[in-house]
């Protein structure tokens, strides 16, 4: 059964997915030839000197990508179910309905993990080319936030999409969009160490909220 | 089950982003802009001559409280103002017994800032060691930034590549002295826009305070004898062409200190109830006198000393805190706890919770029951609820719009 669901996701997504990829490669290809192009005007010691003391972000075009594509993503995966009420006849397949949404929320978020993982090695491969580790670490430190954040939107939309309600629709947007909005505040590099592991604790239990709107979906439609 | 998970994740999630984005909004309408007085010492009348906003417009004044006109508030600190007094043609001829030389007062004006949020920052432990003895006039980034982890390693910035023999040079030197790997912090100035170098102060894993330099190719290592009891919590090196005192070091105990020229011998200063998590520390020099002010937002402080540092005058002012403004005080009934992601003195984002007292009960009590109110009009029965009024018990308002805008599903 989870295998067929599976399947069936896969095929909602595919193509939203494999463009979200595209991108990914193509923003991470941009960095690295922007940094090829600023080595090449500059003298490399007053590269690091800007990155590591004026908290420069050679990275900053990576900032909304993770975002985007959780956005996209979910956008491919929830928005068919509630055109003409679709998800009503997954709700009739043999599997109760919680392990049903949150089957659909994991299929999504390992393909998240999947995409995330290999645009951060992409992006590692590029920065270790030209810098030591330190900033590899304090690289990985800043964009995990962005990261996180491609949850919360994935996690959300799931939310927003299968509500059927406006009202709540927009309470749920607005709040989000209020959270999300603090994963972009710029205090420069490793300025999240602190506070990612609440804010990853966050996210994740946000995954959850697709079952409530699940639930007043499967109320609201009988 | 899962379901009812879900709707108290939700709530929650609500009342998350409320207490940040409330109180923001609230303090965004009725906060008025406090400022700090700004305190000068006068060397004229030996006494303290301030200026602040008196709503918005700029009021000067004498310690008395006398009024003063912008041109005699400047007359009275001609050392701090000089450039105008100058252009005046009003510069006394001489100050305490001491002629003025324009060339002098310049060189002996100067100021160092140390802001809470500073002594923590967060920096890439990678750094240039400049060549201090280049025998250029101006000084040069270098083509190896250092890295102090198990050896002293200096990295090519072109290649990526560690440089074998300066590590090594350097390494055995940091050995010698019997520095304990990896340092701990490392304060200095990576610039070349400064007279000169002095290369970095470093702490070790042992807390021992070391000086590295530099100079032509080779290692300058001193181990800084500190006096007892002293913790280095911040340094602030100055490289100023006075050279009178290598760095201000704050200690873990927030004391201030200066390490001298002579053999790094540790100056006291006459400050007390300095705490460098709250409060910021402006240190000033001049040709006569040197001043520590600290403030917070509440309260300022000055101390002036001679140039020994003995303690001559200490200014004191206190005003009404945001939290004791009418507005603080009713946010206090309102805002059980108040949260946010940034807090000004610290670098780092984080969750600041600020706590009300027992004012908070009121706006509690309030909406518990605006929320017996609204259920029994509703009927619902309390074992279905019973989770919202523990909500609104611990959270107040914020948790009273959480329940109310993620209803109870039946």
């Amino acid at each position: 059964m989870f295998a067929s669901i599976m399947y069936k996701e896969w095929l909602k997504i595919r193509w939203t997915y494999l463009g979200g990829a595209v991108l990914g490669v193509f923003i991470v290809f941009e960095i690295f030839l922007n940094l090829g192009q600023i080595i090449e005007f500059n003298k490399a010691n007053s590269v690091w000197n800007y990155i590591i003391f004026q908290k420069y972000l050679f990275y900053s075009d990576f900032q909304f990508l993770p975002a985007f594509i959780g956005l996209i993503v979910g956008i491919a995966q929830y928005f068919p179910e509630i055109q003409d009420k679709r998800l009503k006849l997954h709700l009739h397949l043999p599997m109760r309905e919680n392990n049903l949404l949150l089957s659909m929320v994991a299929i999504g978020t390992v393909l998240l993990i999947i995409i995330y993982s290999f645009l951060l090695i992409g992006l590692s491969l590029v920065t270790l080319i030209y810098f030591p580790y330190e900033i590899l670490v304090s690289l990985l430190n800043t964009v995990l936030p962005w990261i996180v954040a491609g949850f919360v939107i994935y996690f959300i939309a799931a939310a927003l999409f299968i509500e059927i309600r406006w009202a709540r629709r927009i309470l749920i947007g607005v709040i989000a969009f209020a959270f999300v909005s603090m994963f972009y505040y710029y205090m420069g590099y490793d300025s999240f160490n602190k506070a990612i592991p609440v804010f990853t604790i966050i996210a994740l239990s946000l995954s959850l909220l697709i079952l409530l709107s699940g639930y007043r979906f499967k109320r609201g439609t009988k | 089950m899962l379901v009812k998970t879900s709707r108290n994740i939700l709530i929650l999630f609500v009342i998350f982003v409320l207490a940040i984005f409330v109180p923001d909004f609230y303090w965004k309408i009725f906060e008025k802009n406090i400022r700090a007085p700004f305190v000068l010492y006068s060397p004229v009348i030996h006494d303290f001559i301030i200026s602040k906003f008196d709503d918005k417009t700029m009021v000067r004044m004498d310690n008395e409280g006398n009024l003063l006109t912008r041109d005699e508030y400047e007359e009275l600190e001609p050392l701090f103002f000089y450039r105008q007094i100058v252009m005046t043609g009003k510069m006394p001829d001489s100050l305490d017994g001491m002629e003025i030389d324009i060339q002098e007062l310049r060189r002996n004006n100067f100021s160092y800032r140390i802001k809470p949020d500073a002594i923590e920052e967060p920096f890439i432990q990678l750094y240039p060691l400049l060549e201090s003895k280049s025998g250029r006039a101006k000084l040069e980034m270098p083509d190896e930034f250092i890295r102090l982890q198990n050896r002293c390693e200096f990295i090519n910035c072109e290649s990526n590549e560690v440089v074998e023999d300066l590590s090594e040079t350097f390494s055995k030197a940091f050995t010698d002295i019997g520095f304990k790997f990896p340092a701990a912090k490392i304060f200095g100035n990576p610039t070349t826009r400064k007279p000169f170098d002095e290369g970095y102060f470093i702490t070790d894993s042992a807390g021992d305070l070391f000086h590295l330099k530099r100079v032509k190719n080779k290692p300058y290592l001193k181990k800084v004898n500190r006096p007892n009891g002293v913790n280095v919590k911040y340094i602030v090196v100055t490289e100023n062409e006075r050279r009178e005192f290598y760095a201000i070091l704050v200690s873990e105990a927030s004391k201030i200190y200066l390490i001298s020229y002579n053999d790094y011998e540790f100056i006291n200063t006459p400050i007390e109830d300095y705490d460098y998590r709250v409060h910021e520390l402006m240190m000033r020099g001049n040709i006569l006198y040197r001043s520590f002010t600290f403030s917070s937002d509440d309260m300022i402080r000055m101390v002036v000393t001679d140039r020994e540092y003995n303690k001559i005058d200490q200014y004191d002012e206190e005003w009404i805190s945001r939290e004791n403004t009418s507005a603080g005080k009713f946010s206090k009934m309102v805002f059980p706890f108040t949260l946010s992601i940034i807090d000004a003195k610290e670098p780092f984002i984080n969750f600041y919770f600020l706590f009300s007292d027992t004012r908070a009960l009121i706006g509690i009590f309030i909406s518990l029951i605006i929320a017996v109110i609204l259920y029994l009009r509703k009927k619902i029965k309390l074992k279905f609820i019973w989770i919202d009024y523990i909500v609104i018990l611990l959270t107040g308002i914020f948790g009273l719009i959480a329940v109310l805008l993620v209803r109870y599903e039946e």
